[in-house]
């Protein structure tokens, strides 16, 4: 089989990477293993990712499925106190931030609606999994698939996407750079449902809340319907193995002990899912384009997820995607080595401009705070909104990667002193 | 102006409201460390320090390293007018 455009894998990335594309006329395939929709955490969504929704018309459909409407995130401090309300805002360059919201999501029932939405819009859709990818030389020239029937088949592309997730296909295939682990690193994430959980009043109700126990201990809240909230706590790998205790003993304990709003949230906890745990941590690709084929998401990395970023990357990614690639066809020569090196160096920013964000809040709290609620209270907000992609950075951002810097080298002088004393 | 009797009666008010003892020179001074001052009083003790001795802090000087006790405290904020 013969396409322009080959997608792995029919999550937020893929699915939105095939409607963008849909609109250029050229043909696309997206290729999706599971039949069913999955389990997934990753349910709250950023304000720019809501704008992504409302990009690719989804708007209507988001409010008509009731999924929590999300106007910010209050980051509860530890012992309950200090709360951090960041607001959901938009952004435009001719008039900046203005009122808008997003959703929190049941992610089985989001991934389908995206995915179902992409076959609507004629991408053609292929139950089959990724086996290898074709290889000319350097470059991609398709993949090899089987089927859920069992058949091999080879489809040729122009184009091939990898949004495989976490699965990182061009990375395990070899064609990317190797894998490197980050800083967050051994973190182990427990979660479940509750039904009863008390959330803000009225209108606020749909809001994400995070509680912050020390560095890399925390716990989210996150409505996903009128009665089920997503609770989850994240913790050093070597804690959660230290207690000893059972998935369901010990996301119960961590609810009941971990910051006292949250005690104060659940005061009967009820799950009504299984309680999960899945041990993570996060790497980074480098060279995750070249000819042929490109990442999106999760595939070429994954940061920590305190932020709620991983939605949005993936799919402001594969917005950023579709134009490099509608770029691609249109250029008659095609003579570049690597036509998708301004969207790797976007992506990069991008993640690397969030990353200097989330350390700068693990690393130096008293230093974020004071930044995020006293010097630049609205820049921190403007990276929400998605302004993380420019080349010239916010005051705010500077001022982080400032105290990032000032942070290695006071650790560095400390080793040096150490080694030398 | 003596900078180690300003600041310790400035921590002297904040943990009066708070009801705990007063930390001795070497004593933590932040609450990660079981101190007194948490992120919110942070500010204004920020504050405090460069109105009533004229220096600038730097964001990059807001570091647990130049606040984690009295006596480092001290030390920054001397280093801090000297320089």
């Amino acid at each position: 089989m013969k396409t322009d455009i080959v997608i792995i894998g029919g999550g937020p990335g893929g699915s939105a990477a095939a409607m963008y594309l849909s609109r250029t006329g050229l043909r696309v395939t997206l290729i999706e293993k599971a039949q069913s929709p999955r389990y997934h955490i990753g349910e709250s969504l950023t304000g720019e990712c809501g704008n992504c929704l409302r990009t690719l018309g989804l708007e209507a459909e988001m409010t008509s499925r009731r999924h929590p409407v999300k106007y910010g995130v209050t980051v509860y401090g530890p012992r309950g106190k200090n709360a951090f309300w960041v607001p959901v805002k938009g952004w435009r360059p001719e008039s900046g931030l203005f009122d808008t919201h997003t959703w929190s999501v049941r992610r089985s029932d989001f991934d389908h609606m995206l995915f179902t939405a992409a076959a609507a819009r004629g991408v053609a859709i292929m139950e089959a999994e990724a086996v290898m990818p074709l290889r000319n030389g350097d470059s991609v020239c398709g993949v090899r698939v089987r089927t859920n029937g069992g058949a091999v088949e080879d489809i040729t592309s122009e184009v091939l996407v990898d949004a495989s997730g976490q699965g990182t296909f061009l990375c395990n295939a070899g064609l990317t750079g190797e894998k490197l682990r980050g800083s967050y690193d051994r973190q182990a994430a427990i979660f479940s449902q509750v039904v009863g959980g008390i959330r803000d009043p009225g209108a606020a109700g749909g809001n994400t809340l995070i509680f912050y126990r020390q560095k890399h201990h925390w716990a989210w809240f996150i409505p996903l319907d009128d009665q089920v909230t997503s609770v989850g706590v994240v913790v050093p790998a070597d804690y959660y193995r230290s207690k000893n205790e059972s998935k369901h003993q010990f996301l119960l304990r961590e609810l009941h002990q971990l910051n006292p709003e949250l005690t104060r949230r659940l005061p009967q906890i009820e799950f009504v899912e299984n309680v999960r745990g899945i041990s993570n941590y996060s790497y980074r690709i480098s060279n995750f384009t070249g000819k042929g084929f490109l990442c999106v998401g999760d595939s070429h990395r994954f940061i920590d997820p305190v932020f709620s970023f991983g939605v949005f990357f993936a799919m402001k990614e594969a917005q950023y995607a579709a134009s490099a690639i509608e770029l691609f066809f249109a250029d008659s020569k095609r003579e570049q080595p690597n036509p998708f090196a301004a969207y790797e160096r976007l992506c990069d920013r991008g993640q690397d401009n969030v990353q200097e964000l989330i350390d700068a809040f693990w690393q130096h709290p008293y230093a974020f705070k004071l930044l995020a609620h006293h010097r630049y209270p609205e820049d921190i907000i403007h990276m929400f909104a998605g302004r993380v992609y420019e080349e010239t950075p916010l005051p705010g951002l500077l001022a982080m990667r400032a105290i990032n810097e000032q942070g290695r080298k006071n650790t560095m002088a400390h080793e040096c002193a150490g080694s030398i004393g | 102006m003596n900078v180690p009797e300003v600041l310790a009666e400035y921590i002297g008010e904040v943990v009066a409201k708070t009801g705990q003892p007063m930390p001795t020179l070497d004593q933590p001074l932040l609450d990660s460390e079981g101190g007194v001052i948490d992120s919110m009083s942070m500010w204004p003790l920020i504050v405090f320090i460069e109105s009533r001795f004229g220096i600038a802090i730097e964001d990059t000087d807001v570091m647990q390293e130049n606040f984690r006790t009295l006596r480092v405290l001290i030390n920054f904020v001397e280093s801090k007018l000297h320089s």
